[in-house]
């Protein structure tokens, strides 16, 4: 693939009419600075594709010359919601950097030459209210220039099921947020006033009521107070799964320590061999990638609390296009039977009596690593430790 | 004297509900919050009816009763799920064969004694 800047054709644009909003973008765009050089110059393979890209009725994209310049349709930039203008002229894989990992491949086949399919890769957008998950086929074509050579790569996307069952889960989800937003936060102020009344008349009234009616009123107050809690978490898992991602370097390493460090002056009295492998960096939200760090280290030192030498493994090591991160323990593990169930909320495989907390953290870590493009998953053997991995796009 | 019942269940605040009618209605009770201790529980004491949850830690309800069944005297008393509304067809049939009967919950504090005391055998 290589600049196209000197040919000398100078055409009318109506390649560009029609081609909606994005046309008059492209139309207005000042490329001189850029590796295609001006508009109207560009070599007549591009405009025939970007022709037919600006028609097409559903998203697509031209990526061309080696910087993998992308030049998009009005379908595409809906679909990613990216602003009109903003990815224009950028490098593809900026725009899918989550995805790339995995779409890395296909697209090296289409620029040798070769069509590609990539069928159902979950991708997350970002968009306005938040993350909005789709699952998107990628068709990559090879786009031949003048010389014969691959110019650039043709690329359609394919969001599953139809436009109407999209728009039935579309709507089946906001109820559902709606639902999460009611139990939330309008359930959080009647419960805890629930609970201080309770609690009043527990401590003000309590040498006229007779013992089996204290006893009941005490479950009452316990369980506004249980329920007003966990109301309080899911607002705050609501509030954290739907922030923007900054994404930025993170040096795990240091972040790691940092938790670490905190977790062990929380605890004074525990004696934890703790060590600590190569940690490769990775690009992620800081404070995000902190909380789900923080999370299953503080099970770590929470599991391993009965344990006689309590031990914590956290390493790292690059596979492919992740980043696999391990947190091993050898504490009191849990049956496997039910890893199922440990990403749930308010799961929990101990009784509260045996380890506290409501149950929400791994549930809170999944939600997050896969807002980055990660999976997680556990494996474990009663009484022989657990151990947490998860990925991250490297 | 008046009919002992056992309550295992893991939700303590049922449990207390149920604990309270019931003495209300002049039966005297013991709990456990746990199968295991639950099966203990009633290898002590004789109960003449149970009501045990479903879902419990250490050994669930249907082990339960099967494992009070395997002994003489348990063979004959009455045991009833004590369990949510909302079971899958799988529990239902637990259900079916392993229990005399079943409370459902959320219980209604106006019939529940009365209910419970159906199940219960005459005895002297």
């Amino acid at each position: 693939m290589k600049r196209h800047e000197d040919r000398a054709d100078i055409s009318p644009r109506q390649w560009l009419s029609g081609g909606g909003v994005m046309g008059e973008l492209i139309s207005a765009k000042d490329w001189a600075g850029s590796t295609l050089g001006v508009l109207d110059r560009w070599p007549s393979s591009l405009r025939a594709a970007l022709g037919i890209c600006l028609a097409l009725p559903a998203p697509a994209c031209v990526v061309w010359g080696s910087e993998r310049t992308q030049i998009y349709n009005d379908a595409y930039s809906q679909l990613a919601m990216i602003g009109h203008s903003a990815a224009l002229g950028m490098d593809f894989v900026y725009s899918w950097s989550q995805t790339w990992p995995a779409m890395h491949a296909c697209f090296e086949r289409a620029a040798r030459g070769e069509a590609a399919r990539l069928e159902d890769q979950r991708v997350s957008f970002d968009r306005e209210g938040g993350a909005e998950e789709a699952v998107v086929t990628f068709s990559f074509a090879p786009i031949r220039d003048e010389s014969g050579n691959v110019g650039g790569v043709f690329v359609t996307l394919l969001e599953a099921g139809s436009a109407k069952l999209r728009e039935e889960l579309a709507r089946a989800k906001a109820d559902l947020k709606q639902y999460g937003n009611v139990i939330s936060h309008d359930f959080r102020a009647p419960l805890r006033t629930l609970e201080q009344i309770s609690t009043m008349i527990v401590s003000n009234h309590a040498e006229q009521l007779p013992p089996p009616a204290m006893n009941l009123l005490n479950h009452v107050s316990t369980g506004a107070s249980k329920l007003a809690n966990r109301a309080d978490v899911l607002a705050r898992i609501d509030m954290l799964t739907h922030l923007p991602l900054h994404r930025q370097r993170v040096d795990v390493s240091a972040m790691t320590a940092k938790v670490i460090e905190e977790l062990r002056s929380a605890a004074p009295g525990r004696n934890i061999d703790i060590e600590i492998g190569e940690l490769p960096p990775v690009e992620a939200d800081y404070e995000l990638l902190r909380l789900v760090m923080q999370s299953l280290l503080s099970n770590a030192f929470k599991f391993t609390r009965k344990v006689e030498q309590a031990r914590i493994e956290v390493s790292g090591r690059r596979q492919g296009h992740h980043i696999v991160y391990c947190i091993k323990d050898n504490g009191v593990g849990f049956d496997s039977r039910y890893a199922g169930r440990l990403f749930g909320f308010f799961q929990r495989m101990h009784t509260e009596a045996e380890f506290e907390g409501l149950g929400t953290g791994l549930a809170l870590a999944k939600r997050l690593i896969e807002r980055h493009g990660g999976t997680i998953w556990a494996e474990a053997e009663k009484d022989r430790g657990a151990e947490l991995r998860f990925t991250l796009p490297a | 004297m008046s009919a002992h019942i056992l309550i295992i269940e893991d939700n303590e605040m049922s449990l207390a509900l149920a604990e309270y009618l019931l003495r209300q209605s002049g039966y005297t009770t013991s709990s456990a919050t746990d199968g295991g201790s639950g099966v203990r529980l009633a290898l002590e004491n004789k109960a003449n009816l149970i009501l045990c949850d479903l879902d419990l830690p250490v050994i669930d309800g249907p082990q339960v009763v099967n494992t009070l069944r395997t002994t003489p005297d348990w063979r004959r008393v009455p045991i009833l799920a004590f369990t949510a509304a909302s079971l899958s067809d799988e529990q239902r049939q637990t259900l079916a064969a392993n229990f005399d009967g079943c409370i459902v919950k959320p219980i209604n504090p106006a019939s529940f004694s009365t209910t419970v005391g159906q199940h219960l055998q005459p005895h002297g």
